[in-house]
């Protein structure tokens, strides 16, 4: 691509560089900031700066948060007692949306994958295990992803938070929600029959 | 279940042709490069949706030309149907069942039960020990969707075990918990595919044998053995193993030890097939492994699959070329498919009154005529 101008050529190529955005993207992005008033330009390159310079990760958790400890550490009406241990901030704001866990987070900031060179070191699991051994931590959950990764980073935990003596456990696996029986693979359904749920116990007689 | 006819347009080195088989036994003879194996490469794409002589569709396409057409009436437990497998440049290939498209072409392999016996299956015996890794796990994934399942977990739990290892290497430390991380979850879907194969091999072997038996004479033994990398199918095997070869995995930043390293054992009188087996006798253990292959694929579907057998009988001498046609019309309750330089050896070999029906074409440069019918009884 060949550009009229060496200040959309640095444009494009630093919009390039972002997710999911190709240099033709990145192109349509910078002349659509061309068209727009330099204010609104501006607005949103000091939102850019401030979101690196404000932002910070919360001391307990890990979230990343406008102070040093985020909204959900700081909320009295919380459980601290219950930890939901998550790959990313994503898995926060996804759970969060589902309005039914009232326990704290902690975030990982990746999963264990040496493919990609990410090692237990590189993960924000030290402060995890300090946390249940310091605080009243009655039961940690693991919410990873359904992949060898996830089960990796959750056997290398439970192992690391064995001596604690804290409860583990993991989010189920199974079939989704409004999902018909025939069209479940069938690793899925495996899964899901050995995690079977129990509805009704016989009274013992 | 049998190929009642085919057309072909525009394939291969076929502008046109239409042929009618006989559902037994079809023999296609001709000089080298006049288009004998092209045919059975059309069926085998009828079967399995794709050639054996390329993996690209716009190869087989006759050269100057944009699309090929490749049909056959496929009769199957006394029902016809048109079976066609289609390709046109720039849209892809399609494959239709009475002129109705599958919307997946995966969900048509299987329904056309086939073997095929290929001068490049040779490999098998002589080739590398994954190629014989390769055959294995196809026929065992047939009859146990689990035991993919275990492969393909397998797979990514190994590459992530050595890019660890190579990861130690680069950053020079070694962490053995963070290594056994990957021991623990890859252990139990190796000691599955090993119990898998082992057991596999134990109703296979005794079929290959019997195969092999008859078509040589009793003086020569056969042996099919698996050999594990690791000796025993247990997770105490394996974890104990992995600790002996933890250096030398270091080393060489690979694990050296899995179901990734297995092998088959191909011995003829104790000797190995590989090494010091003639010609003759590698191509004789080949066709028996595809037999045993041909009678589990019977067993499985209750159909008589299609045997389609590729320039195969050069080589091999004239007691075996005869024992081979007697298992053919004998043994082999399917239809089969022939390619051969020479008329004269397989007119020789079925004999005058064969106990099938033989029907013979002769193959010249982009046209086949049907010669004659040996009527069987």
């Amino acid at each position: 691509m060949e550009f009229p101008s060496r200040a959309i050529e640095n444009a494009v190529n630093e919009l390039a560089s972002l997710p999911g955005i190709g240099r033709k993207t990145a192109l349509r992005l910078a002349l659509h900031l061309l068209k727009q008033s330099e204010a609104d330009t501006e607005r949103l390159g000091t939102s850019l700066i401030e979101l690196r310079k404000n932002i910070r990760y919360c001391r307990h958790c890990g979230n990343i948060s406008d102070e040093e400890v985020c909204k959900i550490c700081s909320n009295p009406r919380r459980d601290a007692s219950l930890v939901c241990v998550v790959e990313d901030t994503k898995d926060v704001i996804a759970l969060e949306s589902t309005h039914q866990f009232q326990g704290r987070y902690h975030v990982l900031g990746g999963l264990i994958n040496p493919l990609q060179g990410i090692g237990p070191s590189m993960l924000n699991i030290a402060p995890l295990v300090e946390r249940v051994r310091v605080d009243e931590v009655k039961e940690v959950i693991f919410a990873f992803s359904a992949n060898i990764e996830g089960d990796t980073t959750a056997f290398y935990l439970s192992k690391q938070l064995a001596p604690t003596g804290v409860h583990i456990s993991s989010i189920a696996r199974g079939i989704p929600v409004g999902t018909d029986l025939e069209f479940t693979d069938e690793i899925t359904l495996a899964r899901s029959l050995i995690n079977r749920t129990r509805l009704a116990t016989p009274d013992a007689d | 279940m049998h190929i009642q006819d085919l057309l072909l347009t525009h394939f291969r080195s076929y502008a046109s042709l239409e042929l009618a088989f006989s559902p037994a036994i079809n023999c296609f003879t001709g000089p080298n490069g006049s288009g004998k194996t092209n045919i059975l490469d059309a069926l085998h794409m009828l079967a399995f949706t794709r050639g054996f002589r390329s993996h690209q569709d716009q190869q087989v396409v006759q050269e100057g030309e944009s699309f090929f057409l490749c049909q056959a009436l496929v009769i199957r437990e006394d029902i016809p149907r048109r079976v066609a497998c289609n390709y046109i440049k720039g849209k892809g290939k399609r494959l239709l069942i009475n002129q109705k498209p599958l919307p997946k072409l995966s969900e048509h392999i299987g329904s056309l039960p086939m073997v095929a016996i290929l001068p490049q299956d040779g490999s098998l015996i002589d080739g590398p020990s994954a190629e014989r890794r390769q055959f294995l796990d196809m026929l065992i994934s047939q009859y146990d969707p689990r035991y993919l399942q275990h492969l393909i977990q397998y797979g990514r739990l190994l590459a992530q075990r050595n890019a660890q290892l190579k990861l130690f290497g680069e950053q020079r430390y070694f962490d053995r918990e963070q290594l056994q991380l990957w021991d623990e979850q890859l252990i139990p879907h190796g000691v599955a595919i090993q119990d898998g194969r082992s057991q596999f091999l134990e109703a296979y072997a005794p079929i290959f044998e019997t195969y092999f038996r008859e078509m040589v004479s009793e003086k020569e033994t056969p042996s099919l053995r698996y050999r594990p990398s690791i000796e025993a199918a247990t997770p105490e095997a394996w974890r104990a193993h992995f600790l002996r070869q933890e250096e030398k995995d270091r080393v060489n930043q690979y694990t050296l030890s899995g179901i990734h390293r297995d092998d088959l054992i191909f011995r003829i009188d104790g000797h190995s097939v590989r090494n010091f087996g003639s010609q003759g006798q590698q191509k004789t253990f080949l066709i028996a492994l595809k037999m045993a292959q041909y009678d589990l694929l019977a067993q499985k579907t209750g159909l008589a699959p299609v045997l389609l057998l590729d320039d195969l009988f050069d080589k091999l001498d004239p007691h075996r070329l005869s024992r081979i046609a007697q298992l053919l019309m004998t043994r082999i309750p399917g239809q089969v498919f022939i390619t051969d330089t020479s008329y004269e050896r397989l007119s020789e070999i079925f004999g005058p009154e064969p106990a099938r029906e033989v029907r013979y074409f002769a193959v010249q440069p982009g046209s086949v005529t049907p010669q004659k019918v040996s009527a069987g009884d």
